[in-house]
Formats: C-alpha cells, sequence, structure tokens
C-alpha cells in the first residue's frame, strides 16, 4: 500500500472530526457527536495497523508540501516520517486514545460541554499525530505546541471554575518554558546541521559529528529543556498535580499515556544527537533520578486519588527519563508503551470511582468500594499490580528492563531508582487499599449512590486491563529464553546495542522484586484496609507537612520568579513609566519649557528695566569692541 | 493603468467624495473605497513578477526640478507584503465602524480616506523625499481623527504624540536634507537603488543613522521612546486604532528596513546596543501588559513588545531577519487589528474598559470566544497561526546572530502567553458577571470581520513559503546580489 | 566758506567732545534714575541733543556739511518722535493717572 495514502488515512480523520463537532457540534444529536468523535481515532487506529502491516523497508519520508523555506539555511516541509519508532507511538496513541474516547463518551455524556469536549480530544489527538509523525523538528514543534494548546484547553475544560484555569494557564507557561529551550534548540540545529530533517540531521552527524562537542550538548541540553516541560521533570514539574483539574478522561489521555509522553519520544527520535553528548545524557539521568524519587515521596502523602496518580506519573517519567540518560533508548520507548497502558487504565478506573461516587476525589473517604465496583476493582488491582512491577504484568518487563539497564552502566542511579520503585509499591497499594477494602468512611446514604459506571465505560477499562496484563510480553527478558520482539522491532529505527548484565543479577532483582512487593502489600493491608480506623496523613510533622505540600515548589516559584515579576510589573506601571522613562524622554521637552520660561521672566515690562539694559547692552558691546 | 499612483488616487479622490456625502452615505463611500483599493491592489499582485521587474508600477513626478525633489512610487518586494495589510486592515476598520448607532461624520470618513491614502503613499515610496514627506503627511489625518473623535483626554495625548513624532520626523528631515546637499549633482535621489549606492563617509553615517533611529523608534515605538503610546492608544476611536495599532507602528520598522542597508556597517557596530533597547522593550512591554488593567494599554504594551522583537530583526541584516521582519509585520497587523476589534466589541456593549470587570462572556458567545482565541494563537505565536511564523525567523535570526539576545527575545513566548491567556481567562472564562449580562451576539459585520482575520491568519500560517519568500527578493535587491 | 571754521576753530574740539559727552550721560543718568515718564522723556531728549551737538561740531571741524544735514533730519524726526511720544504719556496718563515709569508694565510679554 502507498505510504502517503496510509498517513493520510492515519493523520486526517482526527482533525475531520474536529472540524465537524466543533463547528456542528451544538447542533447535532449527541449520539452522531460521539460516533464522529470516536470514528476519528478508530480510522486513524485502522491506519495504523494498514502501516505496520505493509510498509515494508526502514522508513517512509512523505513531504507533503515546502512549509516555508530560507536560501542558504533550511527548507522546512510540511512532511512527515513514518518509521519503526513512530508506528510503536502511533498504536499508544491511536490505540489508547480510541479506547480513552469511547470512555469519554460515557464519562462525559451527561456534561453540557458534551460536543466541545469531544471536538478538543479529537484536536488533542491530531496534535499528537503530529508530533510523531512529523518529518522535522518544526512539524514535531507544531505538534509539540498543539497538545500543549489542546492541554490547556482540557485542564480549564470547567471554565467557568476559576481554580481550574489557574491550573490550566500554568501548565500552558511553563510548557512553553520548555518550549523556548526546544525553539532555541531547533535554530541551533538549523545552524549546525544545516538542515531540520531527522533523516539528514542523522546523515550530517554521522559525517561530521563529534563526540563531546559543546555545540551538540547545547543543542541537547535545550532540547532536553522541552523535555522537562512537557514530560513534567524537575524543575519544571508542578504543573502536572495540578493538570489534574481536567475531566479524568484528559488526565488518562493527556497527562498519563501521550501527551507527557512525548518528550520521551522526542529523545528517542532524536538518540542520534544525544549519543553524542554524554554530558547531557548524565544531566537527563540524573533529573530523571530525581524526579522520580521525588515524586514517589510526594505521592506517599497524598489523599487525592487522581494526585497520587499524577506523581506516580511524574516518577514514571522520571524512570523514562533515566533510561534514555544511560542510553537505553528501547526500554524508555518500551516502559512508555506498557505505561500508557497501565497509567490510562488506572486513570479511567479512579475516573470510574470518583463517576461512582459522584464526584469524590479524596481517598480518605472512601473504602470498601469493592463491593459495589466489582469490574473496576478488578481492574484497579490489575494496574496497581502492572506498575508496581508484578511478575508477570506489562510493568514487570519495562521496569525490570530499565532497571537492569540502569544497573549495568551505573549503580547509583540504580539505587535511587529501586528506592523509587519501593515508594511506588506502597503509594500504589495504599490507594488500591484505601479505596476498595475496608469500611466506608463516607456517609451511609452516600454508600447506598455509590453504583458501577456504564459499559460504555467499563469495555475500555476492560481492554486497557488486557493490555496491562500482556502488553510486557512484547519485550522478554533474555532470561525467559524468550524474544525481546519491540527491541527487534525498534532496533530498526534506533540503532542502540543491548546492555548485558549478569544472569545472577537478573534472579536476584526478580526474588528482590517479589519479596519487597508482598511485604509492602502485607504492610499496606494491614495499615489501610484491616484496622478500623485508618490514618490519614495530615501534616503534623515537620516532614511530612514538606511532602504534603510538594516540597514548597510551588511557593518557591512564586517567591523567586512569579511574584517579583508581579511587583516589578506593578511598579513600572505606578512609578518607572511616567515616574522616570517619561520623564528621561522628555528632558528636550523640558529643556525648552523651562528656558522659555526663565526667558519669559525677563520680559518684566518694566521700563526701566528695559532702558538699564539696553543701556548696559551697549556699554557691552562699546567695550567688547574697544578691548577685542 | 497599472500604477501605484491609481492604488494613491482611490482612497484620495474617495476621501474627498466622503467630505461630502454626509452622514448617512459616508460610511458607504468609504467602504466601497477601501474595498476598490483592496481589489486594484490584488490586482496589481496579481500581474507582478518579482523575478523580472523588480519594481513594478512606477509612478514619476518630478516635483521641484530646481533642487531635483521628486515623487516617485512604485511596488516592490519590499513594501508588497505592507501594502497588503495597509489594505486589508483599512476595509476591516471601515468595516468595524458601521455598526448599530454608528454616530461618525463624513468628515471622519473623509479622514480615513487619506489616512489610507497617505498610508499608501508612504509605503510605495520609491525615494528617500517621497518617503519623509509622506511620513510626516500621514501625522495630519491622523492629528485630526484623534483630536475630534477620541477620547476625553485626547488633547494631551494628542499633542504628546505629536510633538513626540514631529521631534523625529525633524531629525530626518536634516538628515535627507544633508544627502540631498551632498550628493547634489552627481546623482538624483530617484529610486532606493541609487540610494544605496551613494555611500558618505563613516564619520557623517554615524551621525545620520542616530536622526534615522531616533525617527523611527519614536514612531514604531521603540523601548524607551514609546511613553506616547500607550496614552494615544487609549484615546483613540477604535477602528481608528486598529489602522493606528496595526499600520502606523508598521511605518516605523518600515523605515528600518528601508534604510538599514545604508548604513550597514553602523547597523553592526551598534547591533548591541540597539538590540538591547528592543529586547528590553520585549521584556518590558510583556510584563507591563502583564500587569495591565485597562484593555487598550494592555494591547498597547503587547505591541510595544511584538514591534521590539521586530525591530531587533531588522538590525541583523541578515536574510532570515529580513524575511522574518517584513512578514511579521505582516502577522502582527492583523494579529493586534483583531485584538483592537477584540477589545472594540467588548467595550462598545458594555462601556467597561478594565480586563477584571469581564467574566464568562465565553458561555453566551462561543463564536466570539473562538475568534478571540484564534487571533490570540497568533498574537502568542503558536504554530500553524501566521504568528509563528514571523516570530520562528526573528528569533531565528538573533539567536544566529547574537545567541544571548536571541534567548532574551525569545522570553517573548514565555511573557506573551502569560499576559495574553490572562485577559482571555479573565473575560471569557469564570462565571458570567452582571456587567456582561446584555452582551449580544456577534453582528454580522463583526462576523465578516472576524472570519476574514481568522482565515487570513490561517491561510498565512500554513502556506507562508511564497508570502515569506518576498523577502529574500527584497534582501538581495537591497544588497545588490544578483539573482541566479 | 573757509573762513567760519578758523572762527570755531578758536576753541578746541575737545571742549565740544566734552561737553556732548557730560550732556549724553546726565541723559543717560536721568533716564536711567528719574521716574517720572516725563523727565525720562526729556532726558532722551537731551541724549539726542548730545549726540546732535557732537555731529554738528565735528562736522564743522572737518569742513563738511553732511553731519550738519543729518542733525536737520534728526530734528525733525525727533520733533515727530515727541509729539507720538506725548501723546502716548497722555494717553497713558489719562487711563493710569500717574507718570511713574515702574507702573507702566503693560509691555510684559
Amino acid at each position: 500500500m502507498d505510504a502517503t495514502l496510509i498517513l493520510h488515512l492515519i493523520l486526517w480523520p482526527p482533525l475531520i472530526g474536529f472540524l465537524i463537532n466543533g463547528l456542528f457540534g451544538n447542533s447535532i444529536p449527541k449520539w452522531a457527536v460521539s460516533i464522529i468523535a470516536c470514528l476519528g481515532p478508530l480510522t486513524s487506529f485502522t491506519g495504523t495497523v494498514l502501516a505496520y502491516k505493509f510498509l515494508s523497508g526502514p522508513a517512509h519520508d512523505i513531504p507533503l508540501y515546502t512549509w516555508f523555506i530560507v536560501e542558504g539555511s533550511a527548507k522546512i516541509n510540511f512532511g512527515f516520517y513514518i518509521d519503526h519508532l513512530a508506528i510503536i507511538m502511533l498504536f499508544v496513541v491511536t490505540g489508547v486514545g480510541s479506547l480513552i474516547h469511547a470512555y469519554s463518551t460515557g464519562y462525559m455524556h451527561d456534561d453540557k460541554g458534551y460536543s466541545r469536549f469531544m471536538a478538543y480530544m479529537n484536536l488533542f489527538l491530531f496534535s499528537m499525530l503530529l508530533l510523531v509523525l512529523g518529518s522535522n523538528l518544526v512539524v514535531l514543534f507544531a505538534g509539540w505546541e498543539g497538545v500543549g494548546l489542546c492541554s490547556f484547553l482540557l485542564i480549564g475544560f470547567w471554565f467557568e471554575n476559576k481554580e481550574y484555569n489557574k491550573a490550566a494557564a500554568k501548565a500552558f507557561i511553563m510548557n512553553r518554558i520548555g518550549d523556548l529551550g526546544f525553539l532555541v534548540a531547533i535554530f541551533l540545529i538549523i545552524n549546525k546541521f544545516g538542515g531540520i530533517e531527522f533523516t539528514s540531521i542523522h546523515e550530517t552527524l554521522m559525517e561530521e559529528g563529534q563526540l563531546n562537542d559543546p555545540q551538540i550538548a547545547l543543542i541537547c541540553l535545550m532540547l532536553f529543556l522541552g523535555v522537562c516541560g512537557k514530560s513534567a521533570q524537575i524543575p519544571l514539574f508542578t504543573w502536572l498535580p495540578d493538570a489534574m483539574a481536567g475531566p479524568t478522561p484528559v488526565s488518562a489521555l493527556i497527562h498519563a499515556a501521550t501527551m507527557v509522553t512525548a518528550g520521551i519520544y522526542l529523545i528517542a527520535r532524536m538518540y542520534f544527537l544525544f549519543d553524542y553528548s554524554p554530558l547531557s545524557l548524565n544531566v537527563i539521568a540524573i533529573t530523571g533520578c530525581i524526579t522520580a524519587l521525588i515524586a514517589a515521596t510526594i505521592a506517599l502523602k497524598q489523599n487525592d486519588i487522581k494526585k497520587i496518580l499524577a506523581y506516580s506519573t511524574v516518577s514514571q517519567l522520571g524512570y523514562m527519563a533515566v533510561a534514555l540518560g544511560v542510553g537505553s533508548y528501547i526500554s524508555a520507548v518500551f516502559h512508555l508503551m506498557t505505561h500508557a497502558f497501565f497509567k490510562a487504565l488506572l486513570f479511567l478506573g479512579a475516573g470510574s470511582v470518583i463517576h461512582g461516587l459522584h464526584g469524590e476525589q479524596d481517598i480518605s473517604k472512601m473504602g470498601g468500594l469493592k463491593s459495589k465496583m466489582k469490574w473496576t476493582y478488578a481492574v484497579m488491582l490489575i494496574g496497581t499490580l502492572a506498575i508496581v512491577g508484578c511478575p508477570p504484568f506489562a510493568g514487570f518487563f519495562s521496569k525490570d528492563e530499565i532497571l537492569a539497564s540502569v544497573y549495568s552502566k551505573n549503580f547509583w542511579y540504580f539505587l535511587v531508582l529501586a528506592f523509587a520503585s519501593v515508594f511506588t509499591a506502597w503509594y500504589m497499594f495504599r490507594l488500591l487499599f484505601a479505596t476498595f477494602h475496608g469500611q466506608f468512611r463516607g456517609s451511609e446514604v452516600k454508600f447506598e449512590k455509590v453504583h458501577e459506571s456504564s459499559y460504555s465505560m467499563v469495555i475500555p477499562l476492560i481492554v486497557l486491563a488486557l493490555f496491562s496484563m500482556f502488553g510486557g510480553f512484547a519485550g522478554l527478558p533474555e532470561l525467559t529464553g524468550g524474544e525481546h520482539n519491540l527491541y527487534k522491532f525498534l532496533v530498526q529505527t534506533i540503532a542502540q546495542t543491548r546492555f548485558k548484565v549478569s544472569h545472577l543479577f537478573e534472579y536476584s532483582l526478580w526474588g528482590i522484586t517479589i519479596v519487597a512487593l508482598i511485604s509492602i502489600a502485607y504492610l499496606t493491608y494491614r495499615k489501610y484496609a484491616t484496622s478500623s480506623k485508618v490514618v490519614f496523613e495530615s501534616g503534623n510533622s515537620l516532614v511530612s507537612k514538606i511532602i504534603l505540600n510538594k516540597f514548597y515548589l510551588d511557593e518557591l516559584y512564586l517567591i523567586l520568579f512569579v511574584n517579583p515579576l508581579k511587583k516589578t510589573g506593578s511598579w513600572i506601571i505606578n512609578q518607572f513609566e511616567y515616574g522616570v522613562i517619561d520623564r528621561l524622554i522628555r528632558i528636550p521637552d523640558t529643556l525648552i519649557e523651562s528656558s522659555s520660561i526663565a526667558l519669559k521672566n525677563l520680559q518684566s515690562g518694566k521700563l526701566s528695566w528695559y532702558l538699564l539694559s539696553t543701556a548696559v547692552s551697549i556699554l557691552l558691546i562699546v567695550l567688547v569692541f574697544i578691548y577685542r | 493603468m497599472n500604477s501605484a499612483g491609481v492604488l494613491i488616487l482611490i482612497p484620495f479622490i474617495f476621501s474627498l467624495l466622503c467630505f461630502v456625502a454626509g452622514k448617512k452615505w459616508s460610511s458607504v463611500v468609504a467602504l466601497i473605497s477601501s474595498v476598490g483599493s483592496l481589489f486594484y491592489y490584488l490586482l496589481l499582485l496579481s500581474s507582478y513578477n518579482v523575478k523580472t521587474n523588480y519594481v513594478a508600477f512606477g509612478f514619476y513626478y518630478d516635483w521641484i526640478p530646481s533642487i531635483r525633489a521628486s515623487l516617485s512610487f512604485g511596488m516592490d518586494a519590499a513594501n508588497l507584503l505592507v501594502l497588503l495589510l495597509t489594505q486589508i486592515v483599512v476595509c476591516l476598520a471601515v468595516l468595524a465602524t458601521m455598526v448599530k448607532g454608528n454616530t461618525r461624520t463624513g468628515a471622519y470618513y473623509g479622514l480615513i480616506g487619506l489616512t489610507h491614502t497617505f498610508l499608501n503613499a508612504f509605503f510605495s515610496s520609491q525615494n528617500p523625499m517621497t518617503f519623509l514627506i509622506f511620513f510626516e503627511a500621514t501625522l495630519i489625518p491622523v492629528y485630526f481623527l484623534i483630536l475630534n473623535f477620541g477620547g476625553p483626554k485626547r488633547k494631551q495625548a494628542v499633542f504628546k504624540f505629536f510633538i513626540y513624532t514631529v521631534f523625529g520626523g525633524m531629525l530626518m528631515l536634516a538628515a535627507i536634507l544633508f544627502y540631498q546637499s551632498n550628493m547634489f549633482p552627481q546623482l538624483r535621489l530617484d529610486s532606493w537603488a541609487e540610494f544605496y549606492q551613494f555611500k558618505l563617509s563613516l564619520k557623517y553615517q554615524y551621525w545620520l543613522f542616530t536622526a534615522f533611529f531616533i525617527a523611527f523608534a519614536i514612531k514604531a515605538p521603540i523601548f524607551p521612546f514609546h511613553t506616547w503610546q500607550a496614552d494615544l492608544y487609549s484615546q483613540a476611536d477604535r477602528p481608528t486604532l486598529m489602522i493606528l495599532a496595526a499600520l502606523l507602528s508598521k511605518m516605523g520598522i518600515f523605515g528600518f528596513v528601508r534604510f538599514n542597508f545604508f548604513f550597514i556597517q553602523v547597523v553592526y557596530d551598534w547591533f548591541n546596543y540597539i538590540t538591547v533597547l528592543c529586547v528590553i522593550g520585549v521584556v518590558y512591554g510583556a510584563i507591563i501588559a502583564w500587569r495591565q488593567k485597562d484593555i487598550i494599554r494592555l494591547i498597547a504594551y503587547s505591541s510595544l513588545s511584538h514591534i521590539g522583537l521586530i525591530a531587533a530583526g531588522t538590525m541583523t541584516l541578515t536574510n532570515i531577519g529580513m524575511q522574518g521582519a517584513m512578514f511579521a509585520m505582516l502577522a502582527h497587523g492583523l494579529a493586534v487589528a483583531g485584538l483592537v476589534f477584540v477589545a472594540d466589541v467588548m467595550i462598545r456593549r458594555t462601556n467597561q474598559h478594565t480586563v477584571d470587570s469581564f467574566s464568562g462572556i465565553a458561555r453566551n458567545n462561543p463564536r466570539f470566544a473562538v475568534y478571540f482565541f484564534i487571533i490570540l494563537l497568533s498574537a502568542v505565536g503558536l504554530p500553524l497561526t501566521c504568528g509563528f511564523i514571523g516570530e520562528f525567523y526573528l528569533i531565528w535570526a538573533l539567536v544566529e546572530f547574537k545567541f544571548y539576545i536571541g534567548l532574551v527575545a525569545a522570553l517573548t513566548l514565555i511573557f506573551g502567553a502569560a499576559y495574553m491567556l490572562r485577559w482571555y481567562q479573565k473575560t471569557m472564562f469564570g462565571i458570567p458577571s452582571a456587567n456582561i449580562l446584555g452582551f449580544q451576539k456577534l453582528s454580522l459585520s463583526e462576523d465578516y470581520i472576524f472570519l476574514i482575520l481568522v482565515i487570513l491568519i490561517l491561510t498565512l500560517g500554513l502556506f507562508p513559503a511564497d508570502w515569506v519568500g518576498f523577502g529574500q527578493f527584497a534582501y538581495k535587491y537591497m544588497n545588490f546580489i544578483p539573482d541566479n | 566758506m573757509n573762513t567760519i571754521p578758523e572762527l570755531i576753530r578758536t576753541v578746541p574740539l575737545q571742549h565740544y567732545l566734552v561737553l556732548s559727552t557730560c550732556l549724553f550721560f546726565i541723559g543717560m543718568i536721568g533716564v536711567l534714575v528719574r521716574r517720572n515718564i516725563i523727565i525720562v522723556f526729556m532726558c532722551i531728549e537731551i541724549m539726542l541733543n548730545a549726540v546732535n551737538l557732537l555731529m554738528v561740531s565735528v562736522s564743522a571741524y572737518r569742513g563738511e556739511a553732511s553731519g550738519q544735514i543729518m542733525v536737520l533730519f534728526i530734528m525733525a524726526v525727533a520733533a515727530a518722535e515727541v509729539s507720538v511720544g506725548l501723546a502716548i504719556i497722555v494717553m497713558m496718563y489719562k487711563n493710569l493717572k500717574t507718570t511713574n515709569i515702574d507702573l507702566f508694565n503693560q509691555l510684559k510679554g
């Protein structure tokens, strides 16, 4: 099949869905909106399957038209690129995207902005496809900004709430800080490599690239700044937990499965560049370590079900960053994929809980929901087991691979990640047990009203649960004797050698994992499920207070950046602008005015004064002539 | 019939008609005039071939032969985009006045027509003398427009504006007279090409560039010559303000585009100082816009911020910078005209001027909210809108030339998003406040204005290649690089 | 014609010069010091006449008529000036009921 045709089939359906629902959403019935909205991602998914089946060869470059051009510098195509990495991403985006669209038709059905919501979701998917498929950094950047925009629109979807709007603006602006880095990196790349297409950068780099070239390091660090913004790494991660203000499907699709992984995708896409800069790889790994650990720590103490999952997402993204940082790109993409499955599952499950509880998000007011929401409980259990890395669920394989590959490069990174893993297990089991086990901690009346969600919501959950259970088999570790199919597939794009660890280490890692998981599960079960009075952190001690308040990072940014800027702004408006600048500029003006006033006083109108001045002037003139 | 002179003549004749047409018909006459010149311009554009004939549709008039001062007009790659912008924005501005309860008199439309005439003449000028004359002439109708149809504090504002610009204009007059006297016997200043060929000694160039710089910096405006701007904008009638913000501010930038290549050495020597001023303006304007309560002042300072970036781009004297500046003029003109019209729609309906007095407009006016959002996206430079292309080129040129200056200029990405989103969220989102209860749906003419703007913004964002490409021909022409 | 200068030369030129200078300074000091506008006016006339005297004497010493003719012009102009000036003074007196020069400050810019 023709690659261009497949591209059109993948790329445009969501945009068409957006246009139809966006323009006529209010005048067509809801079922039609649902069908149109779901048809877009489904068609894209079909296209992806076709691409997987029928496209042979390493890559397909499809320039549609010349977007803009600068003679002597670079030609920027509005072009697209399908290779193995893109296909994997496409599966994640369109697959998970389709499921979440289906879920949304149930979740958002009674909202008065239903058609608007579905239109935004379609637009998001289109931007994400633009990001994944772009054949050069500028098209990728267009998608990158597009997803940021949709994220803004969807976080602030309930726009009558001021807090939500603040969260939306915060997300957009923090993302833009990263985008600045990205954009500057693009310019540096054009200057350095004379081109912007991935293929041409790669070729030039193969010919002229030097290891540890400071320019390349700068480019990589700038790109990584963009990644920090989009993939919520330290220091720019604080927007992601706030972004949970959006409807839950948004959190699942944008802030867990797809958009936030765009940064990981970018680095995997540009891996050849990062390979030339060990320095920036180290920076990425260290940032990832810190992010993974800090986010996991914060998640330990949160009570909002979505916030816990949000911090967990940040932490998992940290994992992926570390994997990238040690040069194990394929492991990162593997984890990206499995994470998309189980984190989307967890979010949608959480959404189902919130839906069933009519908007309650605080786990300290839940408990014992197991009996009322059987399906939700089952899928949440699967999701939890997957994320904590319990064999043989999806998370086990990808996490194990990351840990092993990190261990093969740097022991300290490994140690940090292992700690973070323990924390992950703790807060996830805590979430599970506090929500579904024990006794309901809300009012009786409320418990009566708890109900299982509709089929349109449960079916996507089940499909995602299946993926979370079996998704990991795409990449079996060497030890099991199975094939790492994902590696074999992706290595055609990402030329990366496989890391080596000893079998002894693998065995012991598995053993320790299982023992640790069982003991943590036991401890949390005792703490949150069996005891009649469950204690939730209220931030009494200093440490828990600091953790509960997210290490006061938001406040720190407020003090360091936002407030000084606000003050400067007010000061400029009230004092500086008219007090200093205006006066400075009007110096010639004021000079003329004041001298005019002085000369005016000379004309007193007194005759004697005129006469005297006349006489004195004449005298002076005479004297000048005499003594010249 | 294909002549730049006709393009100037059409609005001129119609503006005279407006003066005598009376209240009822003058707006229609003005609309016919502006639409007519738009179509005439498109006719010119369709038969313009930059490769075979760089300066086309020339119109030449030997004004005062004894001092060899001549008037010369024509279309070339450098002024093509601003001329397009002029025709479009004037059309939209006239359309913007045609609302219910319009009390504007024939004189108003006549003055708009005169402004249009002088702007066309200014942008299509083909020698320094013409450039200077219409640089100053544009002031006259604008002065009367604001003096007669402005807000309550218009007198002080317009006086300040007048003093500022006349001061700059005088400096420029002195500089051009200096040329005229220095090159008198050998050369006639009949075209830009002759002007570029003539090189004075460097000693004079420094002084002359200073004069030109101050003139353009006041007109644009560039920090710190901007304090007239917010005062004037907040007092101007808003359809006038569309012309003022979208076109008058471009005159300064256009001056840089025209004259910078004459002072290559000076611009190169002073690049750091000038771009630092521009970049300070970028950040300074953005910070003020961020904390600003008055909507029109917010637009004024956002404009200061964008114009600073464009001016810095022209200073790089590179192909990219020039292309970016020329395209960004068009992009910013469309965006700022749109923003002013958004402000007009808001203020006209409620008589409220501050950001805080609106809330929740989006709930009952989703169409308006969407239009506003797309215009805003262009203003903050999101990809696939035309604002992005301009910003992309400009920051690229700056980063290439001086990395740190480019980096600071790129802060506009963050600040721009901050102040624009603040405006948008405060007015459009939230729970509808009492002020906007009677906020009516968009009327047909308003709808058209927005639709035209949005279509232009998106089309130019998606298919900018040819438009941007004109900048390259201009660059080559100014640098005497032969076409290959 | 030549005999007349001989007669005049019996008094040396210096005397004329000193006299006219004295007269001029008397007039000038009067203009600057006195407050009554009529006296100021008189003093101006004295200054004028001091110049006239100077011109006449020098002209006579040099045996040339041009200076004396000039003096005749000056006298004519002075007469016209006096009539206009006095008329102004009269009008001002009618308006202000004073001849004090310090109170005449209507010329202020």
